[in-house]
């Protein structure tokens, strides 16, 4: 008996520790630079599609509308979601400039058939963070840019209405090694798409090179999980 | 046998935890059993299933859990259903006034559905594995034990070597890493060296008899001895 508990001690000293990994990588993240920014909509409407895709599993709908103060890049951005994989992208999305409310909206495309889901974002902000590998010397760098805000969405379906308001968080990562050009790069990634972080450019090769001169720690196999840890918390 | 295999996987991690510890100039041994006894906790364990009744980690009849999980999806689907008739209303109202009360429902709602999911999720993911759960749930107890049993023991600053419980086997013993090494040199360098190679270490852990001590009152440790 004292023999488990006194090994699940020791296993429990271990996960105490604190650790940032990549797939090959052990980094050991440390915030050099950090700004948060109101803006009016986000950029990138990746929280949105997640709200979508989960409705989408619960009933159909032919097109999305994306409510907000847009700007050109947000106006644009609905035309890259076709790059992820995943259904609710690939419906047409269009992006409508804030007037009459989501239930108004819901309201006037409230009729049977697949109506569209409408999704309003709102308080949103930016967070800008860059954190150094101090296990590499700070030579290797992570850039994220984190969006949040509230998302509130509506379904006007004439069998089950619904409705939801919820938090939405995405985020870009980019990971490199001294400066953020090509031939440096160590990996892209975005999150949510299908509610985990989606690699968009891994450069596996160049991370292989970085180990074996020992810029980079290897990250130990037996002990931590590569995807469990993307970066640590960014600051309110 | 199995349940031993799995104490000695477990047992790997030792060596990722000694780095925590090696910050002090002293040498001390402790003996973790008479630590553990101590702690509350211990009067819940069940050596039967190898779990701490009354927690997390205990072991819950399927029967239980199937009434749970229909309970939670009842008041889901409840939640739904309040949503919905909400959101017609406002649809039918029209009145902007409406409309800000339904919202704050719905975020209502939608917060005390988010904690049912997550219920949900957990608790089909501890029926799936037929009531027991993982042992995570066993790290953090074992971690609230550490906490306030071993942490005080290295509030002085002194570094803390772990005797391991004993199994059929030689000390692991690597190339240029040997721990015994260690024990000569007091050079925590040399541990972080030898304990960098964890992967190999944990491979050995099978093959490991001897209980891993160190005194600094004494002059040869057990490990030597053998």
């Amino acid at each position: 008996m004292l023999v488990t508990i006194f090994a699940l001690v020791l296993a429990a000293v271990f996960c105490g520790q604190t650790v940032q990994a990549c797939s090959l990588a052990l980094h050991d993240w440390k915030l050099i630079f950090y700004r948060k920014i109101p803006v009016p909509v986000p950029f990138f409407p990746l929280a949105e599609l997640d709200v979508a895709a989960t409705r989408l599993e619960q009933a159909s709908f032919a097109r999305v509308f994306w409510v907000g103060s847009h700007n050109f890049i947000s106006a644009v951005a609905p035309a890259f979601l076709p790059l992820f994989a995943d259904r609710a992208a690939r419906l047409p999305w269009a992006a409508f400039d804030s007037g009459p409310s989501l239930i108004a909206m819901a309201r006037e495309n409230y009729c049977p058939g697949e109506g569209p889901l409408i999704v309003g974002s709102d308080n949103s902000y930016i967070k800008v963070a860059l954190f150094a590998d101090q296990s590499s010397a700070f030579g290797c760098m992570q850039l994220v840019i984190q969006q949040s805000g509230r998302i509130r969405a509506v379904h006007p379906d004439t069998k089950t209405p619904w409705a939801q308001e919820t938090n939405g968080i995405s985020w870009l990562s980019l990971i490199f090694y001294q400066l953020p050009v090509p031939g440096r790069i160590l990996s892209f990634s975005a999150y949510p798409v299908q509610k985990n972080r989606f690699s968009i450019y891994e450069d596996h090769s160049y991370v292989e090179a970085l180990l074996s001169q020992r810029i980079l720690k290897r990250r130990p196999d037996l002990v931590v999980d590569p995807y469990r840890f993307d970066f640590p918390e960014l600051p309110e | 046998m199995r349940q031993r295999k799995n104490i000695l996987q477990m047992l790997s991690f030792f060596v990722a935890a000694v780095p925590l510890l090696v910050s002090g100039e002293t040498f001390r041994a402790v003996d973790f059993e008479r630590l553990l006894q101590k702690h509350p906790l211990m009067r819940k364990y069940d050596p039967e299933t190898g779990r701490f009744k009354e927690t997390k980690s205990e072991i819950i009849p399927v029967e239980n859990l199937q009434k749970r999980v229909a309970s939670i999806t009842a008041e889901i689907a409840d939640c739904e259903s309040e949503k919905s008739e909400l959101v017609l209303a406002a649809m039918n109202s029209g009145e902007a006034s409406t409309e800000a009360l339904t919202w704050e429902k719905i975020g209502q709602i939608d917060r005390r559905l988010a904690e049912l999911k997550a219920r949900l999720q957990t608790e089909q993911s501890l029926l799936a594995d037929k009531g027991v759960p993982g042992y995570d749930k066993l790290l953090e107890i074992a971690g609230r034990i550490y906490h306030e049993t071993v942490l005080p023991e290295t509030a002085t600053g002194a570094l803390l070597l772990n005797k391991l419980p004993r199994f059929a086997a030689t000390p692991p013993l690597l190339a240029d890493n040997d721990l015994r090494r260690f024990f000569f040199s007091r050079n925590g360098e040399v541990l972080e060296k030898y304990l960098a190679q964890a992967g190999k270490i944990a491979l050995m852990f099978e093959k490991t008899d001897q209980p891993i001590l160190y005194s600094a009152d004494r002059e040869v440790s057990d490990a030597k001895k053998h």
